[in-house]
């Protein structure tokens, strides 16, 4: 297998992706434009130059180094003008400090796999496995996803995908091959806002939960965003909808505002206000309107 | 046993628990003289005796005078000095660095003691002068002081000022027969015997345990009439710590409030004896479960039980050790070291835990002082429901207990020649020290040696950077180097030099020892010496090692990584520009410092090629100590741990290539990776370590890991954990041990002092107060790596 994907993460020990210790792998590509994307890298499948400012020492090298004068020393940084930029890697080769950065790797499904394989006393003890996310593994790099995923299957690895299931049915159906547990995203349900927030229409994926919970038992995931999915109504007509699915169980996202560093990175400005995190008895309250319902809710 | 565990899981702090530890935080320690006078009156009187029975004299003279008290709400009592943690000042151990240091000990920047303007008096009038030249300290710098410091910014030679400590007694033996039956046995050898030095050996024995037994009597007195002025369940303590202190005085234990109570005699006995760090009791949950279930048939509840073991807990706390100033910076706030292991396996390889080990878990979910350094041993078999409770105990902060490794450690002692028996039956000393028991002295802390100091001797042609001065062989300058093998080379030959220069300074300081500080009372409890009316320190044990520190494989793996791509490979920087950097600590150069610190890679982040480099120079080093003895005969073995001595060390070691600045600490532990460098989790920076030879580390190694509360916040993280726990086993990693800490909370201990006084922190292989530690080592810990957080 040499078809290559572009992975933008590989998170070792990562507990937060499924049971037990698990290593998730990152794709790039992602139809849907959240505002509040904590991993906005993982938006575009394309390789980019990030600049990380708590590394730069500002000593230029990279300024001199591009060709295409893609780049430009402003008072607070370096300013990357990026239509002009070929991503050549020249600026992230000559800097000292890995302040210059590829936000990505394009790697063989092998290469990936030799990375998994570290971890499997881990995830035996833990009941844990690997976990493909993104971006959206069902998307751009669906076909790296599946090759990957079956090579792990291959391994005797427990598999899961985090996904949005905003992909076509058939493709879902070849993923159900190969996936052990499903993640799956519902953000918003009003479609209205959804198409508002997201950028696409939420009928697809609802549609695919709707499939998918009668062969599959699901973990339905529903990240707390102030001013976009965390009030009362949208927990409300998300759990109204969850609780006729026959084998699914929630979990609700707390707001984590240390995602705006990643937007930094880029050069763009985080979409998302400045929000604070929820407390845990705004937490607690919607757990409790979820399980009032008499829907399984992860704590 | 499922339904007694649950018992002890629920069972609270009793209100006597609560007074007691209320009393045992930290106050203003003192600086005790009383057995520094006794002891150099005893020698005045008996100027002609063999310093032999010199020392057992004095012994049993301070356990008649020194001066006791008793806690009214204590039902373990007794205490080396009056004052609990007392540092006492002892002169056979050295006098000449207290005179020099007496009157910075209460504002040094570790472990502070204050001085009564009265026994400063006492020390110069009447102690000081008869020692000069008697003591251990001027005997080693008569002998060997020249070429200790010779070889000082490599190699810090240990024991030079105190005695050894550093073992774990039989406490089986002293259960068993107590004092009066050892004093019988010692006269009956002396009179079989017809070697003159045997002879005496055993009538030291038995004079040493005239000593204890009227130690024993002594508190037994006190605690009745102590009785006469309390009421209630006071009165009703005292009159039963009397009745057993009278009992264990001519008998051996019965029940386990008195083997408690025998256990902790012991161990206040062998401090006075030695006055040094690190007596260790071992499996205790073995050693006691016989004397605890007589107790339960004859009615003992666990929560009686429960409450005698936690006054045992807080006792082990009363005891510190006064080190010189750079003693206590590289052993910071005072690993004095009672090691208490619990679980592990029985001889024929099922798991040993019991209900005395899930008791004892419980203990420490209450105490939560430094003291006991609890750990426990984990194997492939260990149940479920051990890991839980040793998880939950973890989960509190504290960084107990400490994980050891059944399944790399018995092999590892093995093969240094212990019986697969004895191997079964393997404790800790100290920090992380591996040991027999009860029959080895391990001599663990012989030296450390600071390999990152000898790599930059090779960079500079032996040319120390930071004074200039030659101390290392010329072996060229990084310039005249051009290939990274040819560096290899060089730096293979300055370890080399030390090495060699090391291993006869161990053999003197180890044979001065035997000189100057026999130890009948501990010889007694140590197995082959009374056998062989043979003394430990001069090799009477059944087992005889020596340990020596490697110090640090992180930096060497880091720098040489640094070295070889940035240099040599891809030669971004020229070894010209480097060398000056590096001599220049960085400065105007922060570029160079920037690309040693990202563009290399680094040990802990399961990368093969650098973590072999960490591999290869420990096994190189670990090989070339097992072609030494020392001169009690026995093997010299590596540890790789540094109590807190990454911070001194540190101090006098220029720029390294890892980009690590002058002056700055070395990593921690002993095998973790550099403070914040190891990035892609907890799993790689096991499979890291996992790499290193678990069996060229028997001399004990030491992995620092944090988590951050958060983690065992839920069910799942809890079972986490213990996957956790199983991986390590599984990767044969000898040791871990856990700090559960915020970073911000840290901080804001250092802030205010005054309103963490209780918070304990894992240093490396032992716990502290964290509010009693330096600003550098403060700031150290503060630095590591924190998993389990979004």
């Amino acid at each position: 297998m040499s078809e290559k994907g572009l992975v933008f993460d590989i998170k070792r020990f990562a507990v937060h992706d499924g049971k037990g210790i698990r290593t998730t792998v990152f794709l790039k590509g992602c139809p849907l434009r959240c505002a509040w994307c904590h991993n906005p890298e993982g938006m575009v499948n394309k390789r980019k130059v990030w600049w990380v400012q708590k590394n730069c020492i500002g000593c230029g090298n990279c300024i001199r180094s591009c060709s295409r004068e893609a780049l430009r020393a402003e008072p607070e940084g370096i300013h990357r003008v990026e239509e002009r930029c070929i991503g050549c890697g020249a600026c992230v080769d000559v800097c000292p400090a890995g302040a210059m950065r590829w936000d990505s790797s394009w790697m063989t499904v092998e290469e990936v796999m030799e990375i998994l394989r570290r971890d499997r006393i881990a995830y035996e003890k833990s009941g844990g496995g690997i976990t493909v996310s993104g971006g959206e593994p069902t998307g751009e790099q669906a076909g790296f996803a599946l090759a990957l995923l079956a090579e792990c299957k291959k391994e005797g690895f427990r598999t899961s995908i985090e996904s949005s299931l905003y992909t076509n049915p058939e493709v879902l159906e070849q993923f159900e091959e190969v996936v052990d547990d499903f993640i799956v995203d519902i953000k918003i349900f009003d479609s209205r806002r959804h198409k508002e927030a997201a950028g696409v229409d939420n009928q697809l994926i609802l549609d695919n939960i709707w499939d998918l919970a009668s062969r599959h038992a699901l973990l339905i995931r529903t990240p707390m965003i102030p001013g976009y999915t965390s009030d009362l109504a949208n927990i409300q007509a998300i759990g109204e909808f969850v609780k006729k699915l026959p084998n699914a169980r929630m979990e609700l996202l707390n707001f984590n505002p240390l995602y705006s560093q990643k937007y930094h990175y880029q050069g763009r400005e985080p979409v998302c206000p400045q929000a604070e995190k929820l407390s845990n008895e705004e937490m607690e309250q919607r757990r409790q309107i979820l399980e009032r319902m008499g829907i399984s809710v992860v704590r | 046993m499922g339904r007694e565990k649950d018992v002890v899981e629920s069972l609270c702090m009793t209100p006597r628990i609560e007074r007691l530890k209320s009393r045992a935080l930290v106050k203003e320690r003192f600086v005790s003289i009383e057995q520094a006078k006794i002891i150099t009156k005893c020698y005045q009187e008996h100027e002609g005796e063999p310093v032999e029975k010199k020392r057992a004299l004095s012994f049993r003279e301070a356990c008649r005078k020194m001066e006791i008290a008793i806690d009214p709400d204590e039902l373990i009592v007794g205490n080396r000095t009056k004052e609990p943690r007392a540092g006492v000042i002892f002169p056979e151990g050295g006098l000449t660095w207290v005179e020099k240091e007496i009157d910075t000990l209460a504002t040094r920047k570790q472990d502070r003691f204050t001085v009564r303007p009265e026994d400063r008096e006492c020390f110069f009038n009447e102690i000081l002068e008869y020692w000069r030249g008697r003591t251990l300290e001027d005997r080693v710098e008569e002998e060997a002081g020249e070429e200790i410091s010779a070889i000082g910014s490599v190699v810090k030679i240990n024991q030079t000022d105190h005695a050894q400590g550093h073992i774990c007694p039989n406490s089986h033996t002293w259960l068993e027969k107590g004092p009066a039956k050892l004093r019988e046995e010692a006269e009956e050898k002396k009179k079989m015997e017809s070697s003159p030095e045997k002879k005496l050996f055993y009538e030291c024995v038995a004079l040493c345990m005239e000593g204890a037994m009227d130690f024993m009597l002594r508190y037994a007195d006190l605690a009745e009439k102590m009785a006469e002025q309390c009421e209630g369940e006071q009165k009703e303590g005292l009159l039963k710590a009397a009745e057993n202190c009278r009992n264990l005085a001519r008998r051996p234990a019965r029940g386990y409030h008195e083997a408690l109570q025998s256990v902790w005699f012991l161990f206040v006995l062998l401090h006075m004896e030695s006055n040094a760090s690190s007596f260790s009791p071992g499996r205790m949950d073995q050693t006691l479960l016989p004397y605890f279930e007589e107790s339960v048939k004859e009615g003992m509840t666990l929560e009686q039980a429960l409450e005698l073991t936690e006054c045992l807990w807080l006792k082990f706390n009363q005891v510190v050790y006064l080190r010189n100033e750079m003693g206590a910076r590289y052993f910071a706030g005072f690993p004095i070291g009672f090691n208490l292991a619990v679980g592990g396996q029985h001889t024929d390889g099922s798991d040993a835990s019991n209900i005395l080990s899930f008791l004892f878990l419980k203990a420490q979910s209450h105490i939560r002082l430094p003291q006991p350094n609890l750990s426990v041993r984990l194997h492939k078999n260990t149940p479920k429901d051990l890991l839980r409770a040793v998880t939950k105990v973890i989960a509190l902060g504290g960084g107990m207990p400490q994980i050891f490794n059944d399944e790399s450690i018995i092999p590892a002692l093995e093969r240094q020649g212990v019986s697969h028996e004895d191997a079964m039956d393997y404790a800790i000393v100290g920090c992380v020290e591996l040991t027999t028991q009860g029959n080895n002295l391990g001599w663990s802390d012989a030296a450390m040696f600071n390999m990152v100091k000898a790599l930059e001797l090779a960079l500079n042609n032996g040319i120390c950077m930071m004074t200039g001065k030659q101390m290392g062989p010329q072996t060229g300058y990084l310039t005249d180097f051009n290939s990274f093998e040819k560096f290899e080379e060089a730096f293979k030959k300055q370890v080399d030099y030390f090495i060699d220069k090391m291993m006869p300074v161990t053999r003197i300081v180890d044979h001065l020892h035997a000189e100057v500080l026999p130890s009948a009372f501990l010889s007694s409890v140590i197995d082959d010496c009374m056998e062989n009316g043979t003394d430990v320190t001069a090799g009477g044990a059944k087992y005889n090692f020596s340990g020596i520190q490697l110090i640090q494989v992180a930096n060497i793996a880091d720098s040489l990584a640094a070295l070889k791509t940035l240099v040599f490979d891809e030669k971004r920087i020229s070894r010209q520009r480097l060398l000056e950097a590096l001599k220049n600590d960085f400065e105007g150069e922060e570029n160079i410092r920037k690309m040693l610190l990202e563009r290399a890679p680094k040990y802990g982040n399961d990368i093969d090629w650098v973590d072999q480099l960490a591999v290869k120079w420990h096994k190189y080093f670990a090989e070339r100590l097992e072609t030494f003895r020392n001169v009690r005969g026995g093997r010299v073995q590596t540890g790789l741990y540094t109590v807190s001595a990454h911070v001194p060390m540190g101090l006098n070691i220029a720029a390294t290539p890892d980009g690590r600045k002058a002056g700055s600490p070395l990593a921690d532990g002993g095998v973790s990776a550099v403070y914040g460098r190891d990035k892609f989790g907890p799993t790689a920076l096991l499979n890291s370590v996992s790499k290193l030879h678990s069996e060229l580390g028997s001399n004990g190694t030491l992995l620092n890991m944090k988590f951050l509360p958060e983690f065992f916040e839920t069910e799942e993280g809890i079972d986490n954990f213990c996957a956790i726990l199983q991986t390590i086993v599984e990767l044969k990693i000898n040791h871990c041990q856990i700090n559960v800490v915020r970073k911000e909370d840290l901080l804001a201990a250092k802030e205010n002092p005054e309103q963490f006084s209780g918070l304990t922190i894992r240093v490396a292989g032992y716990t502290a107060f964290f509010v009693e530690l330096a600003d550098d080592l403060q700031d150290e810990i503060i630095a590591r790596t924190a998993f389990g957080g979004e």
